[in-house]
């Protein structure tokens, strides 16, 4: 000890390094314990597990047949595995969309995911649920799916698709959606001795396709309606009798710079036998010992820009239920993104109900909307004071007093306790407050709400 | 005929050591108007030519300086791996400056690097109060719900102004130290009463009339020690408190931020004293992490500009905001230095740089210009020679150009 107190004396500078790595060592067991615990909001399951045996797919037809045979398994990861799921959220342009419509409202179109990766999720949540209530229908059309039988895949009338007309047509959804060219499919079904055709919309994007939607203008089905009965002399007359690589063939005179590639005969791959990567995600539910942890932890995901991470904190579906992927699960995330989307929407000040019949306000520019839906704005959205107003055992409902851009808000929480505290909607009913409503407050509102909850 | 004879190598030191000061002061120069209202149109590559010399002075004086010792050598390579890994990453300029700064001022004398800082920083103080009293550049004022307004002088901010001036009155009182006089403190006191009154500039106020407190305490001691025949001492276990005031604070800032909650009265009190900044620093550990080598932290602050600031978000305290931007190693090395420079003080009996490492220490745990070269001048002191150090100085008078021993006051 001597020793040691001689060598301190002598070089005292060894205190302070000491000091030094006591204030950094705070700092680093800090970051340590707080940053993301290694829980991944995202979870894989059964179906997302499976290996892919593809990558992508560049042959329309063969798209088309891949997708039906997932209709046919009745496989939904299959099919949703073959839609333009990933392309359509990252290529968006909401700012198109604006233009073209001259209206903006919240549930108008995806968030700007195509702007801003941190959409993502949000974006996917919506577009799954879209494909999922797609083929929903086309599966009420063939309650079982397993009697069709896959008769013809072709082009629909592809001398119709090459005019001008139509080309300029595609160019809207185009500059919305992104992607390279717009084709449609026909595709000649039969079931329990009925034929029936499904129209089938697919787009390019780099070096492969995938399904844009089911319908098509040319086959007269769409997304509400995307099979009808059918004759085969007439479907012979929607099939046109253009070859498709004589279609390709004028597409590239006309210099369309992509390369479609179809498969020769004898290469012809097994639609049956293929898996696509897959595109689409499962919450993993997350949850907190505590309901006030929940919510912050929940708001603090939001000014981290975690958006995926905000919305597992809100899946209330029990994890027994994720093994399989199924439309119930895809619904409740869908439901989720919307919410989140008007929660957020409402405090960035863009949040515009359809009844509203909200054209663009005067002086603002398309680009002003979306520049106000920048996510780094979120880390300015502060909660300043949380606080229970009613107490229902196994449920509770908070109110939570929020600061952003100079204006006070007021959000609603219901939580439920399901072995650990979850988000079930931004709604309290004790304030009236609907769900993913955030209501915009004066400062002596605020004052009075104080004064009522908090003890 | 003039007869041109062979340099001997001190002379050559002693002409890239003026080199480098001379670039010490124009990067120094440029720095503080980067923190005023003046617009001015630098040249084409202004910038990089500043740095271009800065870099040369230093690698000259590196290349021809007496040998490195092991601690030297070993403190350089630290800062600089630390400090330019963190500038790959982040892109902050402002890391190579004070590189720079720090590994150019080896062997220099201190008192000669702060004599140029006081007169570079004072005569840029007078200059750009002058142009804003007089119109020639802004002078933002600000005004604040339940406070006065608040005038900035010519500076982006009423409390830059306010730390440029505290941070000048340091250096200053490091100069004159026990040689200060009565009416000097009294001055200095004045001064920090209307740094309070024309810009609200609580924390420096306060820290100003310490210093003055401070010197004052040292002269004392020191007259009373020669009346009796004897050098000052100053206790020992307060000059190592003094020595180790930056660690301190940064330990205690650290703390009180990281362990902040509102729902704790008394750390609501403390963030209540300290104007937000728990807060504030809380929100940036959670959001953005601490992280090794630094990373982008949007800052929006008052300062700048006369538009109200509808998503405020700025860390004030320097050790939070040094440890998210820069990271936990640039921080370390930061507070290494900051050890060095208070315990190299102590072996030297420079009490009055202790007194002023210790005071700007308790300043920085409120502002946020600890790594800002043209404010905080004592990173400079870890390699620079210090009082009792021994030097060669020029001597040119009639009889010729001769080379005197002298010992750094």
């Amino acid at each position: 000890m001597g020793k040691l107190y001689c060598g301190l004396k002598k070089n005292p500078i060894i205190i302070g390094i000491i000091g030094v790595v006591f204030v950094i060592g705070i700092m680093a067991g800090y970051q340590y314990f707080q940053s993301d615990d290694g829980i991944d909001p995202k979870y894989i399951n059964e179906d997302l597990e499976q290996e892919w045996n593809v990558d992508s797919i560049n042959d329309p037809i063969l798209l088309t047949e891949y997708f039906l045979s997932g209709l046919k398994q009745d496989d939904l990861d299959k099919m949703l595995r073959g839609c333009a799921i990933d392309e359509r959220l990252m290529n968006v342009s909401v700012h198109e969309q604006i233009r073209t419509k001259e209206i903006f409202y919240t549930d108008l179109t995806i968030a700007p995911s195509g702007n801003w990766g941190t959409y993502n999720e949000m974006s996917s949540g919506e577009l799954t649920f879209e494909y999922v209530q797609s083929i929903q229908k086309l599966k009420d059309v063939f309650p079982s799916p397993d009697k069709i039988k896959i008769k013809s895949v072709d082009l629909a009338n592809p001398d119709q698709q090459l005019q001008m007309v139509y080309q300029e047509e595609i160019q809207d959804t185009l500059a919305v959606w992104g992607g390279d060219l717009l084709c449609e499919v026909l595709c000649l079904l039969e079931y329990e001795g009925q034929s029936y055709v499904v129209g089938i919309t697919l787009n390019h994007y780099g070096d492969w396709w995938k399904v844009f939607e089911i319908g098509g203008r040319l086959s007269q089905t769409n997304v509400d309606r995307p099979a009808r009965q059918i004759t085969e002399e007439e479907y012979e007359e929607l099939k046109g009798t253009m070859s498709l690589k004589q279609y390709f063939r004028i597409l590239k005179k006309e210099n369309v710079s992509f390369e479609i590639l179809l498969d020769k005969k004898e290469n012809k791959k097994n639609p049956d036998a293929l898996l696509l990567p897959p595109n689409y995600f499962i919450l993993n539910p997350l949850k907190e010992e505590n309901p006030k942890q929940t919510i912050k932890n929940f708001v603090l995901n939001i000014q981290k820009s975690n958006l995926c991470k905000a919305m597992a904190y809100c899946m209330t579906v029990p994890m027994e239920e994720l093994d399989r992927t199924t439309p119930q699960i895809l619904e409740k995330q869908a439901e989720i993104a919307k919410e989140l989307k008007r929660y957020c929407y409402d405090f960035l000040g863009v949040n515009f109900r359809k009844e509203d019949d909200r054209a663009l306000q005067k002086g603002t520019s398309y680009q002003r909307v979306i520049d106000k839906l920048n996510p780094k704005y979120f880390m300015y959205y502060d909660m300043t004071d949380l606080m229970l107003v009613q107490d229902n055992g196994e449920e509770q409902e908070y109110v939570g007093c929020f600061y952003y851009s100079g204006d006070r808000f007021l959000t609603g929480f219901t939580l439920e306790n399901n072995d650990g505290w979850q988000i079930k909607s931004f709604s309290a009913s004790v304030e009236k407050l609907e769900n993913g409503e955030t209501r915009k407050i004066t400062e002596s509102q605020y004052t009075k709400i104080l004064e009522k909850y908090k003890k | 005929m003039i007869k041109l004879r062979k340099l001997e190598r001190r002379e050559i030191e002693y002409l890239f050591e003026t080199l480098y000061l001379i670039a010490f002061a124009l990067v120094l120069i440029t720095s503080f108007i980067e923190t005023t209202t003046f617009v001015i149109e630098w040249p084409y590559n202004y910038y990089n030519m500043l740095r271009v010399f800065l870099i040369s002075s230093v690698f000259l004086r590196a290349i021809y300086s007496e040998a490195y010792s092991l601690k030297d050598s070993l403190v350089t390579v630290m800062i600089c791996i630390t400090f330019l890994m963190c500038w790959r990453v982040t892109g902050a300029d402002l890391l190579i400056n004070a590189l720079l700064f720090i590994v150019g001022s080896k062997g220099i004398s201190y008192r000669k690097i702060m004599k140029i800082y006081v007169f570079v920083t004072g005569s840029m103080l007078i200059i750009t109060m002058t142009a804003a009293l007089m119109g020639q550049i802004e002078n933002y004022a600000y005004v604040q719900n339940g406070r006065r307004i608040r005038q900035a002088f010519g500076i982006v901010y009423p409390t830059d102004f306010a730390a440029h001036l505290f941070f000048t009155i340091l250096g200053y009182g490091y100069l004159r130290k026990s040689k200060i006089k009565y009416i000097e403190l009294g001055i200095i006191v004045l001064l920090g009463i209307a740094v309070s009154y024309f810009c609200d500039a609580r924390t420096s106020m306060i820290c100003i009339i310490c210093t003055a407190g401070a010197l004052l305490y040292n002269k004392l001691r020191v007259r009373f020690s020669e009346k009796k025949g004897q050098i000052y001492v100053m206790n020992p276990i307060w000059s190592f408190f003094l020595a180790m005031s930056t660690v301190i604070c940064a330990a205690f800032m650290t703390l009180a931020t990281i362990f902040y909650s509102s729902d704790n009265r008394i750390s609501e009190l403390l963030d209540h004293v300290l104007s937000g900044r728990l807060l504030l620093g809380k929100k940036g550990a959670e959001i953005f992490g601490f992280s090794l080598y630094g990373q982008y932290i949007p800052m929006q602050g008052n300062g700048g500009t006369s538009e109200d600031i509808v998503r405020y978000f700025f860390i004030d305290s320097s050790y939070i905001s040094i440890a998210l931007k820069y990271g936990l190693l640039v921080m370390a090395t930061v507070l290494i230095i900051s050890c060095i420079v208070g315990f190299r003080a102590r072996e030297k009996k420079e009490w009055v740089l202790l007194w002023m490492l210790a005071i700007a220490a308790v300043q920085c745990m409120i502002e946020h210009h600890m790594i800002e070269i043209s404010y905080y001048p004592f990173f400079w002191a870890a390699l620079a020679a210090l009082s009792g150090d021994s030097k060669m100085k020029l001597c040119i008078n009639r009889k010729g150009i001769r080379w005197e021993n002298y010992i750094v006051d």
